[in-house]
């Protein structure tokens, strides 16, 4: 339900984009990031059998690029080994439906074993000034807090899942702890949340080999306008407008009186002579 | 007797003066104060709808057709090289880069001889924009564009009058005519826009989306208030909306 209501909101927001290039069935695709979360191996990343990553480093992030919708089998093999390599790991049929945006993420499960995993980013508007953040666990690591200006926001996270609020926009200082205790695992660090984005945090690496860390993934058009502009308080203005009304009558008067009492002068002046 | 007929004579000739004058400056009236010049011409040369027509229907840019900054990631591992350009699917333009233009920090237009200190502005607590306090400042929304962005209007806002302040110099917004310069200036930049429109438009029938929109054409929109004033709830019903377009 949820994911089609993104879809439809997205394949909207994309029919610009659809009319200016191929007209070709852009509603129909989706928008796919690629993260490499597993640490120490560089990899190829074959879609289909077709390579849609080459020398793919950890830490890494791609842009995001439209794929035509569709299930993917996903096969992440050492870099060089071909679509036919032996997989590092692999992921059959990966539902990429229509206008959904997705990051697929290759991590280590809770106990070190490398896994794909895909997620669908939430591209639902958030209000005006805000930010929605979210943080993915796809560490070797156990549950995990995450602390916001040294309060845990979000709590209890375990590898694949993950977790999201909406905050207002700004900078926040962001660390991982083990969950429920103040050990910190990972951070600090300044997370930038731009308002109108979605920011993805991803913890990965393994606690084991002490290699924890963050990536960071920003999805924006999220925006959405304030609710109107209240530009004045005083009623000056108005009374402003009012009071000229009133003065215009002042002077309208002023100006008969005048006519009157020259009149009324003339008159005198006949009478008397 | 020749008193009395003389004042009864005076009294007539006040009251027949005075019906005179009230009705001849009454029939001037319409005149003088349906000045072409404060209303029609800025209707007649305005989209009533108002706000540019290319404006979408939805404030969305393309969601997520943004950007996932490498940058972050690559720090994320050190230095990662350029690994990460999928082979596969078409590239969307990277629409979430960070403006580098420097903010807006003045305001004029010299033909109506407003100057005004710009100072950048979010969301009130009560989901509106928020505004400078003083009219004598305005607020440039600090979340949408900047002047020089090759998109989305760029929306500077202020108060027309305050309680303590009284009026302010926004209040001569609606004098302002089709081709009117509006310069904005950034720091040590110029910029420089030409008034397209000039509306004033019912605060229920704002199409606010349109205004803050961040994508479209570059246009500033400079926005206070008009129409009536509610006295029991403090606030105008209406708002005065420029549309000006870059010169470049």
């Amino acid at each position: 339900m949820k994911t089609l209501r993104i879809a439809a909101i997205t394949a909207l927001a994309f029919s610009p984009l659809a009319l200016a290039s191929t007209a070709q069935a852009a509603d129909g695709d989706a928008t796919v990031s690629v993260l490499h979360g597993v640490p120490g191996a560089t990899v190829d990343v074959y879609a289909n059998g077709k390579a849609l990553l080459t020398n793919f480093k950890p830490g890494t992030l791609t842009d995001p690029v439209m794929l035509p919708a569709g299930d993917y089998d996903l096969k992440v093999v050492a870099a060089g080994a071909g679509a036919d390599g032996k997989a590092v790991t692999e992921a059959k049929g990966v539902a990429v439906p229509a206008g959904a945006n997705i990051t697929v993420v290759a991590h280590l499960t809770a106990d070190g074993k490398p896994i794909l995993t895909p997620y669908v980013n939430d591209t639902s508007m958030v209000p005006a000034g805000q930010a929605r953040l979210t943080v993915r666990h796809d560490a070797a690591a156990p549950a995990v807090d995450v602390r916001a200006n040294g309060t845990a926001a979000l709590k209890g996270l375990t590898n694949p899942n993950e977790a999201k609020a909406v905050v207002p926009a700004g900078t926040i200082k962001a660390d991982v702890t083990l969950a429920g205790t103040s050990t910190v695992v990972i951070g600090p660090a300044n997370l930038d949340l731009k308002e109108g984005t979605n920011t993805i945090v991803y913890a990965w690496g393994s606690a084991a080999d002490k290699n924890l860390k963050l990536a960071v993934q920003t999805v924006s058009g999220m925006n959405s306008a304030p609710g109107g502009v209240n530009a004045g308080s005083g009623g000056q203005a108005a009374a402003q407008a009012a009071a000229s009304d009133t003065g215009r009558y002042v002077a309208i008067a002023g100006v008969a009186a005048l006519a009157g009492g020259v009149v009324l002068f003339g008159r005198r002046k006949a009478t008397n002579r | 007797m020749t008193l009395t007929s003389s004042r009864r004579r005076v009294a007539a000739a006040v009251a027949a003066a005075l019906l005179a004058g009230t009705c001849t400056a009454w029939f001037t009236r319409p005149a003088a104060s349906a000045n072409p010049a404060d209303g029609d011409p800025f209707r007649a040369s305005t989209t009533v709808t108002t706000l540019p027509p290319d404006d979408p229907a939805l404030p969305t840019p393309p969601a997520g057709s943004s950007g996932a900054p490498p940058s972050g990631a690559r720090s994320a591992s050190g230095p990662a090289a350029k690994s990460g350009v999928p082979l596969l699917g078409r590239a969307l333009p990277n629409a979430a880069e960070k403006s580098s233009l420097p903010a807006p920090t003045s305001f004029s237009i010299a033909r109506l001889g407003i100057t005004m200190k710009v100072r950048a502005e979010g969301v009130a607590g009560d989901g509106q924009m928020a505004l400078a306090p003083s009219p004598a400042d305005i607020g440039w929304y600090r979340y949408g564009s900047r002047p020089g962005d090759p998109a989305g209007a760029t929306v500077l806002a202020g108060h027309l009058d305050e309680p303590d302040y009284g009026i302010g110099p926004l209040a001569k917004l609606v004098k302002l005519r089709q081709g009117d310069i509006i310069t904005v200036t950034s720091g040590t930049k110029k910029f420089r826009y030409s008034v397209t429109s000039v509306t004033s438009i019912k605060k229920t029938a704002l199409d606010l989306s349109g205004l803050f929109t961040r994508v479209g054409p570059p246009l500033l929109h400079v926005v206070t208030c008009g129409g009536n004033f509610d006295q029991e709830t403090h606030h105008y019903d209406a708002n005065v909306v420029v549309i000006a377009k870059p010169i470049r």
